[in-house]
């Protein structure tokens, strides 16, 4: 990565595809943890940051798409892949409620789901703006990406508008 | 088939006390505990010439030895994947003494985790190489999901939503557990039982599990040594076959985390890989195993592990473990010494040596005529689990 990860985001929000997930003028607080980056697996936070996209990794050979990132598609065994931008749509494949240990920024009762994406993937993403009690495996979410600090982009699933509780996975 | 069948045996286990502050290092632990593993087998210490233990334990095969006195190590490993490795260990030291590699192998693992770093605590890879083990962490941290209780969560509610199993379903494991660990002196749960109510009561850690859904943090050590059955029979250590142990991991295998594979349906798939590996290495099937040591961090896992092993059909153990199945008496009695919720957390190794004394006719809650223990490691990662029998 030759830009700051801030540098980049900068740019992508002015472009207004990421939003931000910062309270206006919030006492400064602890930071998320870090993803540990490496070259297999830059693309996904690169193309968080610097586009506002969610990328999953996709063989170029085969076109197979495989999250978390791997060098080699298990399907063709090629190493040759490119990163290939997602529909922000999905559903909630699965999810838990923490409350201990909590670590902040984390507050306690919040959500953490696996959630399927409408291509396929699997990913791990945090789901907001629903009660607990009201989150349904199976239902449909819309992925917005958004900025939690100055150096961290990542993406959150949210209730889709306008589409009941699904109960079919 | 492996060609391990009855070639190797279990002839002394040993232990450390098990408590929440030792007071003294991992080290003297794992000392303590090959030591005692060494006198129940009758073995001097100075000939043991091999040694296992798993990736996680902080106790160099070399700094054992050296208190144990050894002459000479021929063998030594270190078993991947925490709580995976604890039957992982004793394939090892079987696949060594059976080829001749090493005459007489001694399998540790000791550890502060309640006095000194606890696994509940969060994950962190700060600091870190971004090599690809940390890496592999970059896909929950940032999100918060940060610790056992998370990642095993996440599959436990799925696991219900497929099943129909309840949370009363889980604590029905941690109800069995308690109660065995009341009548097991040497556990730190010894006189307290729990009831499904206090279960249902007691706060979240990590929704839809429980505190007591959760094991214990332990600090302890527990150590076996194998060899031969020719060598054994020279030897006052009572021993134990191992019948079979295998390891295994699975397609798309992660650690804790393997929420991505296409039958994303199946939790424990890595340890359907072991069952069908025992059970066609020693020709048993479920109905002859009499008891069950099952790896217990978390409760929703045994009912997932009842299924892998095909005591029950898949979504069917909310069944199997109803009206007292799984308790002494019933028709699949498992962690008779109460498991890691009732006797104590030693990643897996307690379990194999109540294994042994089940064999042995020496358990606390002792199952009559125990011929054939099946004993599993760690849950979610990658995984191995053994038999063992009289056939000595």
């Amino acid at each position: 990565m030759t830009d700051t990860l801030s540098e980049q985001l900068s740019e992508a929000q002015i472009e207004g595809h990421v939003e931000d997930n910062v309270e206006e003028n919030a006492v400064p607080q602890a930071l998320r943890p870090r993803p540990a980056i490496n070259l297999d697996n830059a693309f996904f936070f690169e193309s968080l940051t610097a586009r506002g996209e969610l990328s999953i990794q996709q063989c170029s050979d085969c076109e197979e798409l495989r999250h978390p990132p791997v060098p080699m598609c298990p399907d063709c065994n090629s190493t040759h892949w490119a990163p290939k931008a997602m529909k922000p749509s999905g559903i909630v494949h699965s999810y838990v409620v923490l409350y201990h240990p909590i670590v902040p920024p984390f507050e306690p009762g919040y959500v953490v789901a696996v959630i399927e994406l409408e291509q396929g993937p699997r990913v791990v993403m945090n789901l907001e703006g629903v009660e607990r009690e009201d989150v349904k495996i199976g239902m449909p979410v819309e992925i917005t990406i958004e900025r939690m600090d100055a150096d961290l982009v990542l993406p959150v699933a949210r209730p889709a508008a306008g589409k009941s509780n699904g109960e079919q996975a | 088939m492996s060609n391990l069948l009855n070639k190797a045996v279990i002839v002394g286990i040993g232990a450390t006390e098990f408590s929440k502050n030792s007071g003294r290092s991992e080290l003297q632990l794992a000392q303590e505990a090959s030591l005692a593993a060494c006198r129940d087998a009758g073995v001097n210490p100075h000939d043991v010439d091999g040694m296992v233990t798993y990736s996680m334990d902080t106790n160099p095969a070399i700094e054992v030895a050296r208190g144990l006195g050894c002459k000479e190590l021929n063998f030594f490993s270190h078993v991947d994947y925490g709580g995976g490795a604890a039957a992982g260990t004793i394939l090892h030291a079987a696949m060594a003494v059976a080829t001749g590699v090493a005459k007489t192998v001694v399998c540790y693992r000791a550890f502060n985790e309640r006095s000194g770093a606890r696994f509940g605590q969060a994950m962190s890879t700060a600091g870190m190489a971004p090599d690809a083990r940390a890496a592999s962490y970059a896909w929950t941290l940032p999100f918060g999901l940060m610790t056992p209780a998370s990642w095993v969560g996440m599959f436990a509610q799925r696991y219900m939503h497929l099943s129909g199993a309840t949370s009363e379903d889980f604590g029905r494991i941690a109800v069995a557990d308690r109660k065995h660990a009341a009548t097991n002196p040497k556990a730190w749960f010894y006189g307290k039982p729990i009831t499904l109510e206090e279960h249902q009561a007691s706060r979240w850690i990590a929704d839809p599990l429980h505190l007591l859904d959760c094991c214990q943090e332990s600090d302890g050590g527990q150590a076996f040594v194998i060899t031969t059955p020719e060598r054994a029979k020279d030897l006052p250590g009572q021993a134990v076959t191992i019948k079979s142990a295998a390891q295994g991991a699975a397609y798309d295998q992660h650690s804790m985390v393997s929420y991505y594979r296409k039958d994303g349906d199946r939790p424990l798939p890595e340890m359907g890989n072991v069952a069908r590996q025992l059970w066609n290495d020693t020709g048993l099937k479920p109905t002859d195993i009499d008891t069950a040591v099952l790896y217990d961090h978390f409760t929703p896992f045994v009912l997932a592990q009842l299924e892998e092993f095909g005591f029950c059909g898949r979504g069917e153990a909310k069944d199997f473990i109803k009206n007292g199945a799984i308790e002494m008496g019933g028709r699949l009695p498992i962690n008779p010494h109460g498991g890691q919720l009732g006797e104590a957390y030693i990643h897996g190794m307690n379990g194999i040596a109540e294994g042994v004394r089940q064999i042995r006719g020496t358990a606390v809650n002792q199952v009559p005529n125990a011929r054939n223990v099946l004993v599993s490691a760690g849950t979610g990662v990658p995984t191995s689990a053994l038999i063992l029998g009289n056939d000595y």
